[in-house]
This record gives C-alpha cells, structure tokens and sequence, in this order.
C-alpha cells in the first residue's frame, strides 16, 4: 500500500517535469509589459583628469624557509638592479643592487680554508646600451640591511657601505658574469665566510656603477657566491636583494603625456565625470577603462644602440578621500605593435562596475583611480599615457576614455 | 456522539496543519516553472480556483457540490457532510501559446503544487473541520525580447543582450473553518481565510554567456497579507425525480479583504538576496473585492451529477496604495472590471456505489465547461474573456477512500485585436486524495 502511495506521486512529479521543459518564451505580449524598457545604453566619458603622481616601489625581497624544508621569495621580484644610464628623454638614472646570501653548514667546508670565491651574476636586463660593456664597483656592506618589503628610494648612513672589494666589467652579450673577489678581502672574510653565524655577520654587497652606458638587472634565484675552502666548493645562494633608484637629471617629456615609469614609482591619477554624465537612475553593468599609450614617443630620442624597454603591465588602484588605496587588478598592454600607436591599456575589471555603481548613488568616498607599474618584475621600464588635456593635447582622439554601458531604472 | 479526543485533536493539530501548508506552499511557489500568460501581469495576478480535483474537472464551480469522497474548499457549509479523515494534494502543469496579431507566439509552461488540503469530521456527516491551502492568483508571465548593443568604441566587439519582463509569485489562501448540517436539508458553514503573497515584477537585462557584464535585475516586490471570511449554506432536496437523487443548493459569499503589506524596489545582478534596495520602501494596502458564489448540483442515481454555477466579484470598485498592472492610483486609472464566471459539468460514475464492479466501472468521467469574463483588461475597450472545457477521471485505488484524479482543461483567453494577446492553454492536474477512518473506537462484542 505503502509502494503504491510513492508510485503514484513519482510517476506525477516525472510526469510534470516531463512536460515542464517544452518552453519557448518569446516577445508576444511585449507592448503589455513595458516593450523595450530595460534596454542597456553606452556612454563613453572622458577622463576629467590624468595627473602625475609617485609612489614608493618595493624593490626589497628575502628568501625564507618554507615549512617542506624549501624556501621562498617574500615579494614579488626576484631581480636585482645595478648600474646608471644617461637617458636622454629620462635623465640619468642611478641603481644600486644590494645581494647577501645564506652560509653554508658543511662541515668539512668549515674546518678547512677559504682559498677563493666568486661572485656569479646572471645578467637578464639591460635599460642602456647593448653596444658598449658596463663597468660596476664592488663594495662590502658594514651592517645588517632590513630587505624585506624596503623600498626603491631607501637609503642609508654612510658607514653602512664599506670599503671598494673590486671592479668589473659586463659586455651585454654575456649570460653569466663571474667576478674572483680579491685575496686580501678573502684571507680578511676567511673565518667569516665558515662561520655557523655567517648569516649574521656577513651583510654582503653592493653593486654600483660610475659609468652610464646601462642599468643592467641580475636574476636573484640564479646568481651565487661561489667559495672554495680546502678540498669543499660551496655556492652561497642569494637570500636577501634590493635595489634603490636615484634620479640624478630630470626626464624630459614631449608634452601632453604623463610618464608610468617602474622602480621610480611613476604613476597617474585620473578621474572620470560619472556624476556628471547624465546617467540619471541606472544599473552599471560594465566600466572599462581605456588609456591609449603612446610607444613611439616612449621610444623617442634613443641613441643608436640604446635600449628602452617598454613597460607593458600596469597595476589599477581605487584612490580614497581619506587616503586609502586598494588594487583592482592589473593589465598588460594590448594591440601593441612597435613603431605604431595602437598600444593601449585596457582596464576591464568587474570592481569597477560596483564602484561606479556606489558612485551614481551618492558615494563620495572614492576620489578617483591610479594606474602604477605593475610589482611583478623589478624594472625600470617606462611608458606614456596621452593625458588628453586640451591645452597641450598631441591626439584629441587618445585621451583616457571610460565606456560605461548602463541601464536605465525609471 | 461528541468526540472530546477530536476537538482535543483539532486544537493541537490544526495550528501545525496551518503553519504546514504555508511553509508547503511558499515552498512549492519557489520550485515551480514559472511562466504564464501576460494577463497575469495586470492586478493581483491571474485570478485561480481549485475547490477539489473533482469539481476543477467540472468546470471549477460546485459551490452546492455535496462529496463524502472530496473536500470542497469554495464552500464550508459543505464541509459538514464528512465521514473519513481526508488529506488531499495536487500538482498543476500548464501550458500557453501566446499569439499576437502578426501571428507570433510563443509557448510558455508552469509546473507547480498548487492545493493541500485536510479534512475530518467531528461528527458523522454533522460537524466536519477543514483546513486548506490553494492559490488565490498567480503572477508568471515571461516576455523576452534580444537585442544587441552599438559597437564597443573602445573595444570594438559586439554585445548581445536578453531584455525580460518576468511576473513571480502571486496570492495564497489558507483556509480554516467548519462546516454544520443543521438538519437534513440545510447545512451552513463559515472559514477564516488568511491571504497572503508575493507579487514580483522583475525586469531583467541580461548579457548571456558574459561573465565581465553585470546583468541588471530590476525588481518591484509586493508582500501583502490580510484575512478574510467566508460564509455559505447549502440546500439539499432529496427525491426531487426519482427515489434515489437530490438537489443541492449551495451559496457562499466571502467578504472583501483589505491586504496590507510593503513595496520594495530592488537592484541587483541576479534573483538571489544580494539585492540593493532603492529608494524606501512603501506601506500600503489593497482591498480585494466580496466573491459571491451561487450554484446547484444534481446528483441521480449515484452515477450521474450534474453542476452549475455562477461567480461575481465587484472588481470595479477596487482600491490599492500600490500602482499595479492595468491600475495606477495617481492617475485614478483602472482597467478593472467585475468579474462573473459560469461554469457547467457532468461527472458519471457506471459502478454507482457498486465496489465490486471491474475498474473501468469504477473511475469517474467528468466533463465540464466555463466562461470566465476577467477582472482586468488591458483595452477599455474590450472585455477580456475565457472559456474553457474541462475534463478528467477520477480513479479508484487499493486504498478505500482514497482516489487518484486526473484533470483535463483547454481554453482560450483573450484576443489578437486591439494589440491584444490570446492566450491558447491547456492544463494537466494530478490529485491524490487520500480517505482514512480515523479516531476509532474499539469495542469489545
């Protein structure tokens, strides 16, 4: 009786769902319910302004252990960068690289003596000259260096570097720079370099340079400080980098456009008129961003075997009026083709649509947005965004462009 | 005999039956396929009835219907003539093609439990309890309209959208109350009616299959609730032709019930809860008009009934806070008329009360007929109507008393002149109405 009672409603719920999927709404009776209210529109605003603004860029990251027995980068970069170039649209820029490393718990290297040690670079950036060969300075850094999260614009008491170790040379052809540091700095680092506390009283180097052929960048994870003691050769990996950046000169920009530079910290404020386009009550479905960039000028006035590297990826903050900054997401560049100026970062990220949204409805707290370079890469890559102001205006047609398509609830 | 053990039954059952079919109902509502006629987008909603299985199949009226097998919930007086403990459910499905004057149409289906009902006597065939859920109005209409967006200057691609007008939910009732033979020809009865709803009318514009586009969901959300009573009677005059018939006559009037409730108005990018609310919500009411039923029913020989009935209710004068489809308090605008229903049915049972006939003999065929003139039109200037036939079967099964029905209806409703829409539906209803004796009492011989 019991199975009867569930077979009859089974059989009339398979029934109904059975029939319930034979649908096919249409527009029949669409006079009846409003027509075509309800249809999306787009606007497209421009910006109501692009300043130039700076923020501090980390160049600072340690290696720490990790709980498998490996280890990992705190940040993002894992590149150190040294040298100085002479740009002539950016000036002369100036990088110190600072390198220390882990010891090392052989035993048997520990009981010996240290006879010789290099240090491994390996190069993979060059911002200058790929023609002539870059000269770098050694020197030994006195005291313990805080590298975690420090900035690229971090600087230091004069007694914190020590004395000149030795000079070098890189040719920009070279994929791995060894560097013998002197018998007198190896026989006065001996028991330092076997020390168990090595970690601690070691502080490592900094890399400079006097020329202005380049800046060239070194891979952390790659580069080592190879020491032989007795019959033991150890490598000495890389735990700790930074690099601090010094603008010696200053850029000289083509008018109408605001400068994104990486390492300097180079960034642009903007805005956009929401409140006063004309929205009136309306559901935001989607806000892009649009800011044209300009890689012919980015490129302009390079030297015959100069390298200016572009910076293709930029990072989106909300700015508040209370000071708070919150990233959105990050973009690359797009539709990039060099000697051309289609290049454009396309910001498209679905945050917007609800800050917009916030905006129409009376939210003052946001007071606009900022585009940095992106952290990912430690670089001093550089790029100009049109800035669209009418006075000094090169192309009325690239200017920041918001497209905002919306619906209308009234 | 008065049974203290089924008032006591009564009293600690009846609140928990309530809160049951309320729960069953809000849950039904939300699981249903949900898609109607575009009618039901003006008002309250399309208005719906469903008394019991039996009467749906003969036209929908049966309000001098008199059943020990049916509870007949459109009028308690009815309610007196109980002799088993019955609980009843029912599952809807309902299919309409909406045509236009060019002759578009579209096909849009509804899938929903739609009635719960309990019943048991207090006393044999004298004093009988009910309680029943069962939709008042439904609001589910579905209009699409695509469309595509002007190219993206600054991207370049092209965005498809879905524009929908969409109508969810509707009023419920929940019925309670008692019906009394006060001698053999008269019985009366009275219910306490609690209504109670959700009308949504949601606009969506929707970029399918876009994932970086915000869908819009623009919502105006309608909660109203209020209680009402009905009052009925019936008449029954036995051998009216022959020695084994009688006559019914049965009326009921259920008074006019004022809905309070709020209007919300919501934004968001889906239906869930993650809405935000524009504006400030508003209070109000509406006032539902009386409902006055008047019909007879004709029972011959225990195979053949026939009913007739007629309905009216005074939509002319309704009164809403709230701007609905097809009335607009501001402008003082209403597209309301009274409404008036006929209907007409015939069920024959070949066994009679013979149980032990071959089962063919014992299922019940009913046919019926309606005209349902709407309270609402979209055109002044036309009055919208339905007619439909109605059907079904009413089968036996191993359990005495309970009985499995199938409804049958077609009908059209409305028109393609005047930029209007005729709605060409069909229903398919499946009831089981389970019928046990409960409260015995042993006896030692």
């Amino acid at each position: 009786m019991r199975l009867n009672r569930i077979g009859l409603w089974a059989s009339s719920c398979l029934f109904l769902v059975t029939f319930a999927a034979c649908e096919n709404p249409g527009n029949v009776g669409e006079g009846l319910v409003g027509g075509l209210d309800g249809t999306p529109e787009t606007k497209v605003l421009q910006a109501s302004s692009v300043e130039p603004d700076t923020v501090r860029d980390v160049t600072g990251n340690v290696l720490v252990p990790t709980i498998g027995g490996g280890a990992r980068w705190l940040g993002n970069s894992t590149r150190v960068l040294a040298g100085r170039v002479a740009d002539p649209m950016l000036g002369t820029m100036a990088a110190k690289g600072y390198v220390d490393f882990a010891g090392s718990t052989s035993q048997a290297f520990r009981n010996g003596t240290v006879t010789a040690a290099e240090l491994h670079l390996v190069p993979n950036y060059t911002y200058g000259s790929v023609v002539t060969q870059a000269t770098f300075r050694l020197n030994e850094i006195r005291e313990e260096i805080d590298m975690t999260s420090a900035k690229a614009d971090t600087s230091f008491a004069e007694n914190v570097i020590g004395d000149f170790i030795t000079e070098f040379s890189i040719k920009p052809s070279d994929t791995l720079v060894v560097i013998p540091l002197p018998p007198a700095f190896i026989a006065a680092n001996d028991t330092t370099f076997r020390s168990e506390r090595f970690a601690t009283s070691f502080h490592g180097f900094q890399i400079s340079s006097t020329g202005t052929d380049a800046i060239r960048g070194f891979s952390a994870d790659s580069s080592m400080l190879r020491v032989v003691s007795g019959q033991d050769t150890v490598d000495f990996p890389v735990t700790k980098i930074l690099t601090t950046l010094t603008r010696e000169s200053e850029p000289t920009l083509p008018e109408g456009y605001v400068l994104i530079q990486d390492g300097f910290g180079e960034a642009a404020n903007f805005d956009f008129p929401f409140e006063q386009a004309g929205f009136g009550p309306s559901a935001i479905n989607r806000v892009v961003f649009a800011l044209p960039a300009d890689t012919v000028a980015t490129q302009a006035n390079a030297p015959a075997g100069f390298v200016r590297p572009l910076l293709r990826e930029v990072s989106l903050y909300t700015l508040s009026d209370d000071g708070d900054v919150a990233r959105l997401g990050y973009t690359s560049l797009i539709d990039f083709r060099l000697g051309t100026k289609d290049a454009r970062f396309i910001l498209d990220h679905e945050g917007l649509t609800d800050i917009v949204q916030s905006r129409l409805e009376g939210d003052d707290t946001l007071s606009g947005f900022r585009i940095t370079p992106d952290v990912e890469s430690n670089t001093i890559n550089p790029i100009l965004i049109y800035t669209g102001n009418s006075q000094t205006i090169p192309d009325p047609g690239k200017a920041p462009q918001a497209t905002v398509t919306f619906t209308p609830t009234e | 005999m008065f049974s203290t053990e089924k008032i006591l039954f009564a009293v600690r059952f009846l609140p928990w039956m309530a809160c049951l079919a309320v729960l069953l109902g809000q849950s039904a509502h939300a699981q249903s396929t949900n898609d109607g006629s575009i009618y039901s987008s003006f008002g309250v909603g399309e208005l719906r009835t469903f008394p019991s299985a039996q009467i749906q199949a003969l036209g929908g009226g049966g309000t001098g219907m008199l059943s020990f097998n049916y509870l007949n919930s459109g009028n308690p007086a009815t309610w007196s003539d109980q002799v088993l403990t019955r609980f009843s459910a029912g599952m809807l499905f309902q299919g309409v093609e909406a045509t236009d004057a060019s002759n578009n149409s579209s096909t849009l289906t509804e899938g929903t439990l739609n009635t719960f009902q309990f019943s048991f006597p207090i006393l044999d065939r004298k004093l009988g309890v009910a309680l029943a859920y069962e939709p008042y109005s439904r609001m589910n209409y579905r209009v699409q309209l695509p469309g595509t967006l002007e190219p993206d200057p600054v991207l370049g691609d092209t965005n498809s959208f879905l524009l929908s007008n969409v109508g969810s939910g509707g009023l419920q009732r929940v019925i309670g109350g008692v019906g009394y033979r006060i001698n053999e020809n008269l019985s009366v009865g009275a219910s306490l009616n609690y209504v109670f709803g959700i009308l949504e009318n949601t606009r969506r514009t929707e970029f399918e299959g876009r994932r970086d586009i915000q869908d819009a969901h623009l919502a105006n959300t309608t909660r109203l609730s209020g209680l009402t009573g009905t009052v009925g009677a019936t008449l029954t005059i036995p051998t009216l032709v022959s020695d084994n018939d009688y006559l019914s006559i049965g009326a009921a009037l259920t008074l006019p019930a004022s809905l309070s409730g709020t209007r919300v108005r919501t934004l968001s990018a889906n239906d869930g809860v993650d809405r935000d609310t524009l504006g400030t919500p508003v209070d109000g009411s509406l006032t539902l008009p009386l409902r006055a039923q008047l019909g007879a029913a004709f029972m011959y020989d225990n195979r053949w009934t026939f009913v007739a009935d007629g309905l009216y209710e005074p939509w002319n004068g309704f009164d809403s806070d709230f701007a609905l489809g097809g009335y607009d308090p501001v402008e003082g605008t209403s597209g309301f008329n009274d409404r008036i229903r006929a209907s007409f049915g015939a069920e024959y049972l070949p066994a009679g009360n013979d149980m032990l006939r071959p089962f063919l003999a014992r299922v019940a065929y009913r046919l019926g007929f309606y005209y349902d003139q709407a309270y609402v039109t979209p055109n002044p200037d036309v009055s919208l109507s339905t007619i439909a036939l109605t059907g079904g079967f009413g089968l036996p099964t191993l359990i005495p008393g309970t009985r499995f029905d199938i409804g049958f209806e077609a009908g059209l409703r409305g028109t393609t002149d005047h930029d209007l829409i005729r709605d060409r539906f069909y229903r398919i209803s499946a009831s089981i109405n389970f019928g046990e004796r409960w409260f015995e009492q042993r006896r030692l011989r």
